[in-house]
């Protein structure tokens, strides 16, 4: 255990400045100078934070429980799966956001940063699909100066189709950084 | 080279210091046990380190300070602190940040060396204090982009014109040396802290005046030169 006596300290450089007064002249610009030349060192910060915010969907079947006599919901693994978003044109985003994915259970969606409704296509097992559309309202938030600004969305409406898919359920209406489900997506 | 420049730096101090020490004279001791008065004049002191910083760092802040430090009794000594600072400052993904403004600190020094009854008094002193600043100043933040890869689309967002009020407090430690007659060197180092940190997703300041860059706490060094009048 290491211990300081202060005492001791405190009069040793009480009698250093008070004796030594050429030492402790050269002592005070030396001590200045090495501070002065650590605070030169300017570090370049880089962002390290998650700056896209996507809808997380988890996928659910409803299991009747004989004994409480109530559905629970169970989670659902797809065999194989395809998600493409469509734009306000109708047309098929080129770059495919899951391509015959296999055993999916939970996916994550980029939402429109630029606009207030974002569709996608959900192809089940390479045969069934369904379009899921999420009406939405953007929101800035600022990080930091080094991560600058994200956009973040508040889920307002969800629809989707019914070929596999049975209902959607809002968890969690704020599309952020913080890992949450927002969707879940019923499949009987 | 940066390194180069700190050692041209260092030998020059070392070399100024020794021909400073070697001038001095010392003053003879007077009385046994000296009387020690409540007044005992005023100092007034330039910081050098920030100007000095200004000029051989890459300049995204700059400052200037300088202090009135009264003398009471030889241990208590409040401190008056104003100063200009800003900053302009370009980060990795090209956001600019640029501020200036004025900031001011009172506080209150106290002297952690006893003084030796059986010698001459000495005006060499170790210091320990508080101080309260406040600074009230105008902050631009442009050229935050945002941008949507998968959708497509992107814009920018400036944020001009921004005004804030901020205070903390600082805890400081120094030493402080007579070189010559009334001439008085001295450095000293402080943590300062916020009273109350910014809410998240605020566009806050990078850097605020006579604080130094935003964070819960930072460090910040003086370096002074003093006329005690």
């Amino acid at each position: 255990m290491i211990f300081i006596n202060f005492k001791n300290l405190f009069d040793t450089l009480k009698n250093f400045l008070h004796n030594n007064f050429t030492k402790s002249t050269v002592f005070i610009w030396i001590t200045g100078v090495l501070f002065f030349s650590t605070s030169c060192n300017v570090s370049d910060e880089v962002c390290r934070k998650e700056k896209n915010a996507r809808l997380k969907v988890g996928f659910y079947t409803a299991v009747f429980n004989s004994s409480t006599g109530k559905y629970t919901s169970s989670s659902l693994t797809i065999d194989s799966l395809t998600v493409n978003g469509v734009d306000s044109l109708g047309s098929i985003v080129d770059s495919i956001l899951y391509n015959n994915s296999k055993n999916v259970s939970v996916i994550k969606l980029p939402l429109n940063k630029f606009s207030n409704e974002s569709k996608f296509i959900i192809r089940f097992n390479n045969s069934i699909q369904d379009t899921l559309i999420v009406f939405h309202t953007n929101y800035d938030q600022y990080l930091s100066f080094e991560c600058g600004m994200i956009r973040n969305h508040l889920i307002d409406t969800v629809l989707i189709t019914n070929h596999f898919v049975d209902s959607v359920k809002i968890e969690e209406h704020n599309v952020s950084t913080i890992d949450a489900e927002h969707l879940q997506i019923f499949h009987n | 080279m940066q390194n180069i420049y700190r050692y041209f730096i260092i030998s020059l101090f070392v070399a100024v210091a020794v021909n400073f020490s070697t001038a001095q004279n010392k003053t003879p001791a007077s009385a046994k046990s000296p009387e020690v008065k409540w007044w005992n004049g005023f100092l007034v002191r330039m910081d050098v380190a920030s100007p000095v910083i200004t000029g051989f760092s890459d300049t995204e802040h700059f400052g200037m300070e300088g202090s009135v430090q009264f003398n009471l009794k030889r241990k208590i000594f409040p401190v008056y602190e104003i100063g200009f600072g800003g900053a302009d400052k370009l980060s990795s993904n090209e956001v600019r940040f640029n501020t200036n403004g004025i900031f001011q600190r009172i506080g209150i020094d106290f002297g952690l060396l006893k003084q030796s009854s059986d010698k001459e008094l000495i005006n060499n002193m170790l210091t320990g204090g508080v101080r309260l600043g406040w600074s009230n100043f105008s902050y631009d933040l442009t050229n935050l982009s945002l941008s949507d890869d998968y959708w497509g689309g992107s814009q920018t967002l400036n944020f001009e014109g921004q005004s804030a009020t901020k205070t903390w407090y600082e805890i400081v430690v120094g030493i402080q040396v007579q070189v010559y007659k009334n001439f008085y060197l001295g450095w000293n180092i402080r943590n300062r802290h916020f009273f109350k940190e910014d809410t998240s997703g605020k566009i806050a300041p990078w850097y605020i005046p006579g604080y130094g860059k935003t964070g819960s706490s930072n460090t910040g060094f003086n370096y002074t030169i003093g006329y005690h009048f």
